[in-house]
């Protein structure tokens, strides 16, 4: 599943209409759209890294997210030179008030150009700081970083901004629809980035926690609950070794679990192993 | 492809991170103050990492060289190993580097000068025959071309004759050792498992045959080679596959510059083999008859004995029995 933070409704709109996301009314802490087939969901979070942080969080635990999803923080972001429009991805995420960092894996090629993040506690006025001079400020990336990496793993954490103030453009110049075009501009480069990340998805191989036969087995012999764990465990190397066989065929009537899982495991160690 | 660099601020300007950078011209360089923000941190996922693993060039502050387990002797009292560089380019499913460390990214240690100092160090300290052993953390050969590993660390050894000096690889880098005069004190080492398993296990690794090649060359030259069957892995069709093995490379080898044999059974820390398990879930090495033991997991105890004895006795077919140095329990 896809997790899209955004921080104002203007951001979200775009995307909310690109992905024909559907308002999710049990919602009440944070406004939630969830797609139809539940495969991408988009919180809008509020302004600022501590919102970032609890909407994502929120997300995780109304959702039930897995170690597997892919979580993007898109918004909008100043520089002091980059043109207008222009979007970036994170590949260090500076925290001003800590001075803390983090480094988003990008392990595909990215569809924008990666820069480093700096997320300031208040807006940001001075796009000349002296000591983060080439990066992009923004309020939000830390707290939404730092919280998604304690739900999924790091390589499909990102964060995507779109550059809306600039040296000569300032900030206060921005305008909620100027801010909900751009995004709507920015479509195709946050579907090229979301393809890439569901590519690499699909290599986070995890253990099957529900192996062939492991129901009808268990429903036929009792099993403490470590037992369980073993049988699982039994059931996905005989299906890594013998994959079209029934496991059941070498059963015979045991009446414990732990007899299954004896039977089950010698088949196994006698049976040929090839390279 | 390395895409990305990071560089701790702290090594920026030393002359071998310039090289570095400037040998990548296109890369993404990020800096960093140290790099376990990078390679330390939680929730990443090492399988993922290694489809684009990053470069990161760091300093190391401690523990340049540090005490071999006995069980790796090939013959010296004193063993040590020291790792310029972690992580490898390689991608070999038995390798206990995908459970020790939680990032893929290659690490390397740019402050090679403070690695020499602590080994003339140790071999100034000691009257006995002295061993160093480089390739348990890395492969030492595989990022030659970058690293310029060899290029530094031949002549600190060439200086130094009661110091031997074991280069462990799967590698065909071996340009420069072809560009350099071989020297007593120096054994290259190439590992080894049967031609069928390393094209299944050994992702990303030159084929056994490439292997022999390089060796042919490097012994041409003049060079000590070793030979490292290590880990043996297990199959109904060992026999076959490992008296094959056996014969392609013990009878290329010129028995004077032949240098040593180790056989070393495969064996994992439990927590190593369980994180490999879980990320690997349709391997089927992990699949194997393998058993727990003391926290270590291997084959059962039956399968282990005979295919060492097995092993033990081919190779003796090949080699004088002081050059071999059986059974490596122990990482």
């Amino acid at each position: 599943m896809i997790h899209l933070i955004c921080a104002l409704k203007c951001e979200a709109k775009s995307l909310i209409a690109h992905f024909r996301l559907k308002n999710c009314s049990d919602s009440t802490s944070f406004p939630l759209y969830v797609s139809q087939d539940k495969q991408i969901s988009l919180t809008i979070s509020g302004v600022g890294k501590i919102n970032a942080a609890a909407a994502t969080a929120f997300t995780h635990a109304f959702l039930q997210t897995s170690k597997q999803d892919i979580w993007l923080n898109v918004g909008i972001a100043g520089h002091k030179d980059l043109e207008i429009g222009e979007v970036i991805i994170a590949h260090k995420i500076i925290e001003q008030s800590s001075q803390q960092s983090w480094y988003p894996q990008i392990l595909y090629s990215p569809p924008c150009q990666s820069m480093e993040v700096l997320s300031c506690d208040r807006p940001a006025s001075n796009y000349s700081d002296t000591i983060f001079s080439d990066a992009v400020f923004e309020m939000e990336a830390a707290g939404f970083y730092a919280t998604a990496c304690r739900f999924a793993t790091s390589e499909l954490i990102h964060v995507v901004k779109i550059i809306s103030d600039n040296q000569q453009h300032p900030a206060d110049k921005i305008s909620t629809p100027f801010v909900a075009d751009l995004l709507k501009d920015k479509l195709e480069i946050i579907d090229q980035l979301i393809a890439s990340l569901r590519q690499l998805a699909k290599d986070m191989d995890s253990p099957n926690e529900s192996p062939d036969y492991y129901d009808q087995i268990i429903e036929q012999w009792r099993f403490t609950h470590i037992e369980r764990n073993r049988l699982k465990s039994c059931l996905n190397r005989w299906h890594v070794l013998y994959p079209d066989e029934n496991p059941m065929k070498v059963l015979d009537g045991s009446l414990q679990g732990k007899d299954v899982i004896n039977q089950i495991t010698n088949k196994l160690d006698t049976l040929p192993v090839y390279y | 492809m390395i895409k990305t660099i990071y560089i701790e601020k702290q090594v920026a300007n030393h002359p071998r991170t310039r090289e570095i950078l400037a040998r990548f011209p296109d890369t993404t360089q990020i800096y960093c103050e140290r790099y376990g923000e990078i390679f330390n941190r939680k929730a990443q996922s090492f399988r993922l990492q290694k489809k684009q693993p990053a470069l990161i060039l760091a300093k190391k502050h401690k523990g340049f060289v540090l005490p071999a387990p006995e069980a790796y002797s090939i013959g010296a009292k004193e063993n040590y190993y020291f790792s310029h560089m972690m992580n490898c380019l390689y991608d070999c499913r038995y390798c206990f580097l995908q459970g020790m460390y939680r990032s893929a990214h290659y690490v390397l240690f740019v402050n090679y000068e403070d690695f020499a100092n602590e080994i003339k160090n140790k071999i100034q300290k000691t009257d006995k025959e002295i061993h160093f052993f480089s390739g348990y953390d890395c492969d030492s050969l595989a990022l030659e071309p970058v690293t310029k590993f060899l290029e530094y660390f031949l002549p600190v050894f060439r200086k130094y004759r009661k110091a031997l000096l074991e280069i462990r690889t799967k590698s065909t880098q071996i340009r420069t050792l072809l560009n350099t005069e071989p020297f007593e004190n120096c054994v290259l080492a190439w590992s080894f498992t049967p031609a069928e398993i390393a094209a299944v296990l050994e992702h990303k690794t030159p084929s056994v045959d490439r292997r022999i090649i390089s060796i042919i060359k490097l012994q041409e030259k003049g060079w000590r080679i070793g030979l490292r069957f290590d880990p043996l892995i297990y199959s109904s069709e060992y026999q076959s596959q490992y008296r094959k093995l056996f014969a392609d490379t013990l009878q290329i080898c010129n028995p004077e510059l032949l240098h040593s044999v180790t056989l070393g059974s495969f064996r994992l820390p439990k927590g190593y083999f369980k994180s490999l398990q879980k990320m690997y879930p349709d391997e089927r090495l992990f699949a194997s008859p393998l058993e727990e033991a003391n926290g270590m997991f291997s084959y059962k105890a039956q399968i282990q004995s005979e295919m060492l004895n097995f092993c033990r006795e081919e190779i003796l077919n090949y080699i004088p029995e002081e050059k071999f140095f059986p059974c490596h329990n122990a990482i």
